[in-house]
């Protein structure tokens, strides 16, 4: 590339050298390898033609740092832009895929009787206490309760046996 | 840039086994290595949008870029946490249903403690509860198998459209993001060189003269150019006070920028693998029969993947 900057003459051959690289700006639009060389020529220029600060001379680089500029920018924006037109489908997306992963999980623990188990395990609570309760009954008027509590030891009972049947 | 030979990812879908063989009984493949790979793919995505962030916030004039960017990648990070949870879902199921006969077995410990605390008696005692507590295993152990088999198969079906869709956009994202990276790259080394414009041009015109001189031969040279030639040379070393660092800082970019393209690369060809080994997957567990994925080779494809990411973290 540097060799490109050597022997050119004067605001006419600067002028000529910067149309020729415009030239290449243009068709090197959408292209990011293109697009990445020609950035990397126009500062080639700016930095060549930098020794000679007549305003012709300012003025050219001023073009060249400027399309330099737009052609990555525009192109950095149009990617950008894409990326952000996707945004709303995938967060749609990432629902859907957690919704199946939290019915997956829900399917493993069920697969791991981890719902019968723990109803199993709330019975046990459940007995333990009404059994201490039991014991603190002792007079007549609380004859009924007793009934009642004993009832509900015996269901818990008949509700082992049936979570039984799920084995 | 050199394509890292994450291909190896290539080699699971390959490894997938699908020997047709169904033994009457339902088979479960051990999905903890996908469950693993998902997390890495995860990370090399998520990594991918670190760096090209990172590129984008030192530019003057880009910070409205690096606040869109970062705004929109926040939504790929969640979403490959969303694949990370689904994969780890699959490998819960095929956990839970390769467990049968231990969750039969802590169930039927969990209910001779309720007849214990009921007070039940069971008849024939401890012989007869041990007997059924051992059938029970046997028999859940079957179930077990079947429920997950079928709970896999229907997740995957109905995540597969969903999985296509995720991975065509994360790549599209990628190849979107990784010109913005090279794009940045090339603004942030143009910048270098015009902060050092003046000093550029003048050690380019020394460069230019002193070329001039010995393309006349060292035998053509008079006194006066044999001393300006002198001259240049020193004048060229002096110049190298702000050349050399010049040139390093040049060159550190450059090494970033060819990590950063190797790791965007990797994570790219990784979520292009996956999704052929979901694909494969469901496949194989439509047709029926053993399916095996390859842990050694995910696992030396996650190698390269977090050394990718460190190195990054290192430049």
């Amino acid at each position: 590339m540097n060799g490109e900057f050597t022997n050119i003459n004067g605001v006419d051959g600067w002028k000529a050298k910067l149309q020729e690289l415009l030239k290449a700006a243009e068709a090197a639009a959408g292209d990011v390898g293109q697009i990445v060389a020609v950035s990397e020529r126009l500062v080639g220029f700016i930095t060549h033609s930098t020794p000679d600060d007549s305003p012709a001379i300012q003025e050219m680089d001023n073009i060249a740092a400027q399309t330099r500029n737009e052609l990555i920018k525009g192109t950095v924006e149009e990617r950008l832009a894409g990326i952000t037109a996707r945004t709303n489908e995938l967060a749609g997306l990432d629902k859907k895929i957690r919704a199946i992963a939290a019915e997956s999980q829900a399917k493993a623990a069920s697969i791991r009787l981890e719902g019968a188990q723990n109803l199993v395990k709330s019975l046990i609570d459940t007995v333990s206490s009404l059994k201490t309760f039991q014991g603190t009954l002792t007079t007549g008027t609380d004859g009924e309760l007793a009934k009642n509590v004993a009832q509900i030891v015996t269901d818990i009972q008949t509700l082992s046996t049936k979570v039984q049947g799920i084995l | 840039m050199v394509r890292l030979p994450v291909k190896r990812f290539t080699t699971v879908c390959i490894l997938l086994l699908c020997t047709g063989v169904f033994a009457g009984c339902a088979s479960l493949p051990d999905f903890s290595p996908f469950a693993t790979a998902t997390a890495d793919m995860s990370s090399a995505v998520i990594a991918s949008g670190t760096t090209i962030e990172s590129a984008l916030q030192p530019i003057a004039g880009w910070e409205s870029f690096a606040t869109q960017f970062a705004k929109d990648w926040q939504t790929r990070k969640q979403a490959m946490h969303g694949m990370v949870e689904y994969a780890d879902g699959l490998n819960q199921i095929t956990q839970a249903g390769r467990s049968g006969a231990d969750s039969a077995g802590a169930l039927a410990d969990s209910l001779t403690g309720l007849a214990t605390a009921a007070g039940m008696a069971v008849p024939g005692g401890s012989v007869v509860v041990s007997t059924v507590t051992k059938a029970a295993k046997l028999i859940y152990e079957q179930i077990a198998l079947v429920r997950a088999a079928r709970s896999l198969k229907n997740a995957m079906a109905s995540a597969q459209p969903v999985i296509d869709r995720v991975t065509e956009i994360i790549v599209q994202d990628l190849k979107a993001g990784g010109d913005v990276f090279l794009l940045a790259h090339s603004t942030i080394r143009g910048d270098i060189q015009l902060e050092n414009q003046v000093q550029l041009g003048f050690r380019h015109q020394l460069i230019g003269a002193r070329d001039e001189l010995y393309k006349k031969g060292v035998s053509a040279l008079s006194a006066t150019e044999s001393a300006r030639l002198l001259e240049i040379g020193q004048l060229i070393a002096s110049a190298d006070a702000w050349y050399q660092p010049m040139q390093e800082q040049l060159q550190q970019v450059q090494k970033r920028l060819n990590a950063g393209r190797n790791l965007i690369a990797a994570a790219s060809d990784a979520t292009m693998q996956w999704r052929i080994v979901h694909h494969n997957l469901v496949a194989a567990l439509q047709q029926g029969g053993n399916i095996t994925i390859s842990a050694p080779t995910l696992a030396q494809a996650a190698v390269q993947i977090r050394g990718l990411i460190n190195r990054m973290r290192e430049l």
